[in-house]
């Protein structure tokens, strides 16, 4: 009796933990970079414009890991230790939606000058987040409070929809999605996925493009 | 049982190097996320506005698979 209770509640447990889904709200007006030029653990980046040359980004990178987040920040500091052209500086906590993380400030040396990074890093569930701000250095200090906002935006939830605080908008966009889910025609179906993604551009700003491009790739996934 | 003693020895001295190398090489590929990460990071911001810039953003046509959307480029403007 209770081998089965507990099969069942490390069924219940790993459900749980495979619907997860995460996203951060990245400054307004940021640009979506093209994913085919990020690197393999990079999901998403955004870039954003301002007055210097060189332009801030942010980008998120996860891995599957095997590691505590202190150990994790160990290998971490080790690669920026053995590049001749980084030095680091660990900033210690920083509280995210998701849970706590912790804050490196990276500085590195490249031949069109020195860029500046804040890097928070999360583990949860054999799984390292890492979110990474990058800017050119006297562009930096403007860039600090924007990319610590951003970071602090980090949030899991099992339900994409649960984040959205208007009830209304909520159950509209419910109604689109179950309507989308019941076609069946093909033509139809992109038609009303056009409606969707339409209103969830148009009337969920709120909650970001990152957002909006999760719920949409869910919608378009799920079965 | 001095023969089976011997084997489990000799297993034993056999496996301990190997899971010690595999252990190393979990702990190589661990972190990469951070290092990829600050990589695509300096490299993003190093692109200059101007043509270069064209090819460094995204529509949403690329984001989401299978979108035929040609309006759909508006996306990644959504902000």
């Amino acid at each position: 009796m209770l081998t089965r209770v507990f099969l069942i509640f490390c069924c219940l447990c790993s459900y749980g933990f495979s619907d997860a889904y995460y996203f951060f709200k990245p400054p307004k007006g940021w640009k979506v970079a093209n994913p085919d030029l990020l690197s393999e653990s990079v999901e998403i980046g955004f870039i954003g414009k301002s007055t210097f040359k060189f332009k801030p980004s942010i980008n998120l990178a996860t891995e599957e890991v095997s590691l505590s987040l202190e150990n994790y920040m160990k290998e971490v500091k080790k690669i920026y230790q053995n590049d001749r052209t980084t030095s680091y500086r660990d900033l210690g906590k920083l509280p995210t939606k998701a849970g706590p993380s912790r804050l490196l400030e990276i500085t590195k040396k490249t031949k069109f000058g020195q860029v500046k990074m804040l890097q928070a890093i999360l583990v949860k569930n054999n799984k390292a987040y890492v979110l990474t701000g990058a800017m050119e250095s006297k562009g930096f200090i403007d860039m600090y409070s924007i990319f610590i906002k951003t970071f602090q935006s980090f949030t899991f939830t099992d339900n994409l929809l649960s984040v959205i605080q208007n009830v209304e908008k909520k159950e509209k966009l419910k109604k689109t999605i179950s309507s989308f889910q019941a076609l069946e025609n093909k033509k139809d179906k992109q038609k009303q996925f056009n409606i969707l993604q339409k209103m969830i551009t148009k009337d969920f700003n709120e909650l970001g493009t990152h957002w909006q491009i999760a719920i949409l790739k869910d919608i378009q996934t799920a079965k | 049982m001095k023969k089976a003693i011997f084997y489990l020895m000799l297993l034993a001295l056999i496996v301990e190097p190997l899971q010690a190398q595999t252990t190393s090489r979990t702990t190589k590929s661990q972190a990469s996320a951070a290092a990829e990460g600050s990589f695509d990071a300096t490299a993003l911001s190093m692109v200059v506005w101007g043509t270069g810039m064209a090819i460094v953003i995204a529509t949403a046509a690329i984001l989401i698979p299978n979108s035929t959307d040609d309006n759909s480029g508006n996306n990644s403007h959504a902000n």
